[in-house]
């Protein structure tokens, strides 16, 4: 409790082989992905929510430049899809709906529009579900967006616009 | 004012959602002056969709490739595309077929196990649009600017819906009366 | 009784300890949209339609299991509540096979009905087209789980008040359905008294009175609160 995430991960367990670190998952399937360049974070659970993930099962798992963090966040959201109890509407079927977004932009079929949708539906499920495996299910999804953003972009379907000015 | 170009076309749906634009009976006539029809299975007889369309009515949703074609064209042609009627808005009653998984297990069963005579499957490319896998609502595979539901919409939303964009407003699909389901 | 006053949407209120927000709410005439609640039958907070804002409070609150406490100041239909509202619609309708047009429920479902409340007039998420299954065993009534929103309505009108527990849940997430007796087709199931209250309960098309088609379900809800209070206050007409 206190030392960095840079002490645990490149003191202690000797940081990324071959490469560097990207990013530090910590708190089980639904924490949050916390970037290479706030590695100098301290363990402890106030430090961690501040960076939108959290202590959770004090797990960790460090990824490094090689990893695809929508991929990332889809295995994750697979995760949570297969654990939701099914009681509550927003857990039950926005963990199935997240899983589909996050495929469609792996498949670079995704538009801005579903972005945007992705974004708001994470929002909801987080403030609308009854407990806290719906709460945090969308951590993943949360987190990476907050600072890897570009790598959602990058994914996502060039869209010819039309002389109207509209895209499709 | 140049008359808005108005355009009503027929994807995978019953027709209904047409039949009901043409209960709205003595309006036409008066729509008929503010507009100018250039392309609709009820009201001209081009085959090919029109460029610089202001309105289109879009009734039924995308179930096999003609429709998705038609769909991405009228899109780049047509400055407010309205999904008219439940099928467009829901895939409906075509998108029952996707219960049975995909386009093949869809047509063996209507073609093999339920054909009497001669079962055989259509097979005509270039001819008969092939099957896509699932019936989608239209706005699945284009933006769409204003939902109409309904099944069909009543003569009285589809006026409703169509009034404001005349004058040059936004309808406001809101309310029991504008967008209640079925 | 203790009185407890509350504001609702700036509406002052006096109830009594022990409602909850959505009594209060219900008695003072102002609407929150639901879809699990039913009067006369224990809540469970799992549809979340009825989630309120609380003033000075971090999380959204179901309003039918929260009760009302002194001072409270709740929100029903700020921008946020209203959007929230609508995406949990549109996940509903994106979730089941809902094909209004042919279904016994139009115009009286309350699933309609919450879809135009909360102002869809389509849903963002893809539909999910679901293979789910008919069951038609039963002598006098039918279950189209293409239907079915999992609200539980059934299972806990048939336990708690029929006295019969024939309904359960199986499974769960995305492959959660409702099952009967000890998943037997509901033909089967013996503790069936075939009393016809989840048919009542069922706020949707689901579960439906055999030999009813296209829109012709009207359901009787009232007939269940009037059995509820009958019971607890010996009031046996209406
Ligand atoms: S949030 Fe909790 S109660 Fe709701 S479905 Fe998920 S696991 Fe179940
Ligand atoms: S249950 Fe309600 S929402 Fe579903 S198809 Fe029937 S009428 Fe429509
Ligand atoms: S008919 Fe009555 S006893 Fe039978 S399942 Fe429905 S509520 Fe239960
Ligand atoms: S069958 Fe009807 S009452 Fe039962 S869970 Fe489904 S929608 Fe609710
Ligand atoms: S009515 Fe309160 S959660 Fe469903």
């Amino acid at each position: 409790m206190g030392i960095t995430l840079r002490e645990i991960v490149e003191e202690m367990g000797g940081g990324v082989p071959e490469g560097e670190v990207k990013a530090v998952q910590t708190g089980g399937p639904s924490g949050g992905c916390i970037p290479a360049s706030m590695l100098d974070t301290p363990v402890d659970y106030d430090s961690l929510k501040t960076v939108g993930s959290m202590m959770g099962s004090g797990g960790m798992v460090v990824m490094d430049t090689e990893t695809s963090m929508v991929e990332v966040a889809q295995f994750y959201m697979e995760f949570c899809r297969g654990e939701t109890c099914g009681k509550c509407v927003p857990c039950r079927t926005g963990t199935v709906q997240l899983y589909a977004l996050l495929s469609k932009i792996l498949a670079g079929q995704a538009t801005e529009a579903d972005l945007t949708v992705m974004e708001d539906l994470c929002h909801v499920v987080c403030e609308t579900s009854l407990c806290g495996l719906g709460m945090t299910a969308p951590n993943p999804v949360l987190s990476t967006l907050r600072y890897f953003k570009h790598e959602y972009t990058d994914l996502l379907k060039r869209v010819p616009v039309s002389a109207n000015g509209r895209g499709h | 004012m140049a008359k808005i170009r108005l355009a009503t076309v027929w994807l995978a749906g019953c027709s209904g959602c047409h039949m009901s634009f043409l209960d709205m009976d003595e309006w036409l006539i008066e729509l008929a002056e503010q507009v100018e029809v250039v392309f609709s299975p009820v009201g001209s007889d081009l085959k090919e969709y029109p460029e610089n369309v202001d309105v289109c009515l879009v009734e039924g949703g995308v179930a096999n490739e003609e429709n998705l074609e038609l769909a991405l064209e009228l899109r780049d042609r047509t400055k407010t595309v309205i999904s008219f009627g439940d099928c467009a808005v829901t895939a409906n009653v075509p998108g029952m077929r996707n219960m049975l998984g995909g386009a093949e297990p869809v047509l063996k069963r209507a073609y093999l196990e339920l054909g009497d005579k001669t079962p055989q499957l259509p097979h005509a490319p270039g001819i008969v649009p092939e099957l896509l896998e699932k019936v989608q609502p239209l706005h699945s595979v284009i933006p769409v600017d204003i939902f109409m539901p309904g099944c069909p919409p009543s003569a009285e939303r589809i006026r409703a819906t169509l009034e404001p964009l005349l004058r040059g407003e936004q309808p406001e699909m809101v309310g029991r009366e504008m967008i209640k389901f079925g | 009784m203790s009185v407890v006053t509350l504001k609702i949407n700036d509406q002052e209120l006096a109830t009594e300890t022990g409602k909850t927000i959505l009594e209060a709410a219900q008695d003072a005439g102002i609407r929150i949209p639901t879809l699990c609640h039913l009067d006369g039958i224990t809540d469970v907070g799992a549809c979340r339609l009825c989630l309120i804002e609380l003033k000075g409070g971090r999380k959204l609150l179901p309003a039918c299991v929260t009760e009302v406490a002194e001072g409270m100041e709740v929100e029903t239909h700020t921008e946020k509540l209203q959007d929230y509202r609508r995406m949990i619609v549109e996940l509903l309708f994106s979730e089941g096979n809902h094909v209004c047009a042919i279904c016994v429920a139009n115009e009286n479902c309350e699933l309609q009905d919450v879809a135009v409340e909360v102002g869809m007039d389509h849903t963002r998420f893809r539909y999910r087209f679901p293979d789910r299954h008919i069951d038609l065993s039963h002598p006098q009534f039918g279950i189209d789980h293409n239907r079915c929103i999992l609200c539980t309505r059934c299972v806990r009108v048939c336990d708690e008040i029929e006295g019969a527990h024939v309904w359960d849940v199986a499974q769960r997430g995305a492959a959660e359905y409702i099952v009967s007796g000890l998943s037997q087709p509901w033909g089967e199931v013996d503790a069936c008294t075939a009393c016809g209250k989840c048919v009542d309960a069922c706020p949707t098309g689901s579960i439906f009175r055999k030999g009813t088609t296209t829109a012709e379900k009207v359901g009787d809800r009232d007939k269940l609160q009037f059995l509820v209070t009958a019971r607890q206050e010996r009031q046996w007409t209406r």
